[in-house]
């Protein structure tokens, strides 16, 4: 199962006139998001609250790794199992 | 979430392609260009200076909106005290819940052009996880915030440089000039409110020798402030001071500090102008490959050699004796000397007149991350003339030569200043260059 694509995690982007407003838009959206890290941080240390809990949110990223390797590779010898063909693989790790 | 706010710029001329002389805040293609920022409040600035030619002069839209990127939580935590604060959590513990910085989303293939191109170009040579990664080593090297960090930048080789700026600075803080406090390392901050004695004793209490690079600020709010850095010896710290340097974007580096001269004309005490560079220093070659040329930048060597007939009052022939141009040798290896059966034959052909061990990298590093560079060095020893820096003989030399030596820098960045707008050169920059410099 793929995770969503990068462009559809991004947020709505809002036409500005002046670089003025562009920079104080800036300043608000970088304001919002590191508050809200720090602030999910302190709960977590404090209460041992993860974050998706008080965001309402699933807060892990998408981990994704492409393989685009020719069919046939090399043998590996090593513990986890190399994939075999050209894929996308994806997981949310951690979060369990 | 826990995301960066990005910047999207969309060109979409009417007409033929604007010619432009300035050597930024330019497109050279329709598109759509993106980055995304971190800490806008800090480079509004910045920021502003880039976009308001771009609006203005090509009619760019701007969009604001929030990136893909996520912002790892130790660029949000000002100390590691704030982790260990009500029982805290290891590193491991926290990464297996919040983003954390990863080497997968930090590089420099923009500066490198190494980028490709998708539907969205950048729009800058870092984003902000770049940014913020080289923020935090900046704090951790120089032992001050990175906000105290100046857009004209000293580096020097050598500590005894340092003395000297602390006590111009501590001069200008209080002769009124325009210099509002002095930033010491461990953040240690003399304004004007603090007594000439006062300033003396806390400078005397610096724990400078905790950190690897110690910085010193004079700081300013014209932005004509001045940062001093001790990167000490050899090409490897020089590289990375100014990998994390360049995010903040200041307007010039130069590079002064010792050298050695390899000409029976020069004297000890003399300057060097470097006008080319013999890169043996072994840490670029990848990035920048040994046969790209790194120019010399003409208004940088102009106010150098002005600021030298300035400062030592020598016109005409005498500045001809006391300042020789002419081709640095840096080497990563400072006992080339014990090499010289194999060294003699390079240093012959490529004529060069002095070797170090920080200037090519610092030189090639300002053409990587397009910031102005110039070096200005002075000869302490002569190696391949029997003149070898002999304790007794340093501490004169250096009684007379450090003091002007530093004044040399100072003038040429007060030079350069009436001109910065010149001197951000389009030799620094490529065909399909980001349009913010």
């Amino acid at each position: 199962m793929l995770g969503p694509s990068i462009d559809s995690v991004k947020g709505p982007f809002e036409r500005v006139a002046t670089p003025n407003e562009a920079v104080d838009r800036l300043v608000r959206l970088y304001g919002e998001a590191t508050q809200a890290l720090h602030g999910a941080v302190d709960r977590f240390l404090k209460e041992g609250e993860p974050p998706w809990r008080s965001t309402g949110s699933f807060a892990c990223m998408v981990r994704r790794r492409r393989l685009c390797m020719a069919p046939s590779t090399a043998f590996l010898k090593r513990a986890s199992r190399p994939r075999r063909r050209p894929a996308l693989c994806s997981a949310t790790p951690n979060c369990a | 979430m826990f995301r960066y706010p990005e910047l999207r710029l969309t060109y979409t001329p009417n007409g033929p392609a604007l010619s432009n002389a300035r050597a930024f805040a330019k497109f050279s293609d329709a598109g759509v260009y993106t980055t995304t920022v971190t800490q806008p409040a800090d480079f509004r600035a910045y920021l502003l200076e880039q976009l308001e030619p771009l609006v203005t002069e090509y009619g760019a839209a701007i969009e604001v909106g929030v990136g893909a990127q996520e912002i790892p939580y130790p660029y949000v935590i000002e100390s590691g005290d704030e982790l260990t604060r009500g029982g805290g959590a290891d590193a491991a513990e926290l990464a297996r819940f919040f983003p954390v910085p990863s080497l997968a989303t930090i590089g420099d293939e923009t500066a490198d052009g190494e980028f490709d191109f998708g539907p969205e170009r950048p729009l800058a040579l870092f984003d902000a996880p770049r940014v913020d990664y080289s923020l935090r080593r900046l704090v951790h090297y120089t032992g001050s915030d990175w906000r105290a960090m100046q857009p004209w930048v000293l580096l020097t080789n050598y500590h005894r440089y340092v003395d000297q700026f602390v006590q111009w600075g501590l001069k200008q803080l209080h002769a009124g000039t325009g210099v509002e406090k002095v930033i010491l390392p461990g953040n240690l901050v003399i304004d004007s409110s603090i007594s000439p004695a006062e300033a003396e004793a806390r400078v005397g209490a610096v724990v400078w020798h905790r950190f690897q690079m110690p910085a010193y600020h004079c700081v300013r709010a014209d932005g004509r402030g001045i940062s001093l850095v001790n990167i000490s010896v050899g090409p490897s710290n020089a590289k990375t001071i100014t990998d994390h340097i360049a995010v903040l974007r200041p307007h010039c580096w130069l590079m002064v500090g010792h050298c050695a001269g390899l000409r029976q004309s020069q004297v000890i005490g003399d300057y060097v102008l470097a006008h080319a560079y013999l890169r043996r220093d072994n840490i670029l070659d990848e990035a920048v490959p040994l046969e790209t040329p790194i120019p010399a930048l003409a208004e940088v060597q102009v106010a150098l050699q002005e600021a030298v007939a300035k400062v030592t009052g020598d016109r005409g022939e005498a500045l001809k004796r006391r300042l020789r141009t002419g081709t640095v040798v840096t080497d990563d290896d400072r006992n080339w000397e014990l090499r010289w059966s194999k060294e003699r034959r390079i240093i012959n052909i490529s004529r060069a007149i002095a070797v170090d061990m920080e200037s090519a990298t610092v030189a090639t590093q300002g053409f990587r991350m397009r910031v102005p560079y110039g070096t200005l060095l002075c000869v302490s020893d002569k190696p391949l003339h029997g003149e070898i820096k002999l304790p007794g003989a340093a501490n004169a030399f250096y009684e007379r030569a450090i003091a002007e030596h530093l004044q040399i820098g100072i003038a040429a960045i007060g030079l350069l200043q009436s001109q910065d707008d010149t001197l951000h050169s389009r030799k620094l920059r490529s065909f399909d260059e980001p349009p913010f410099r």
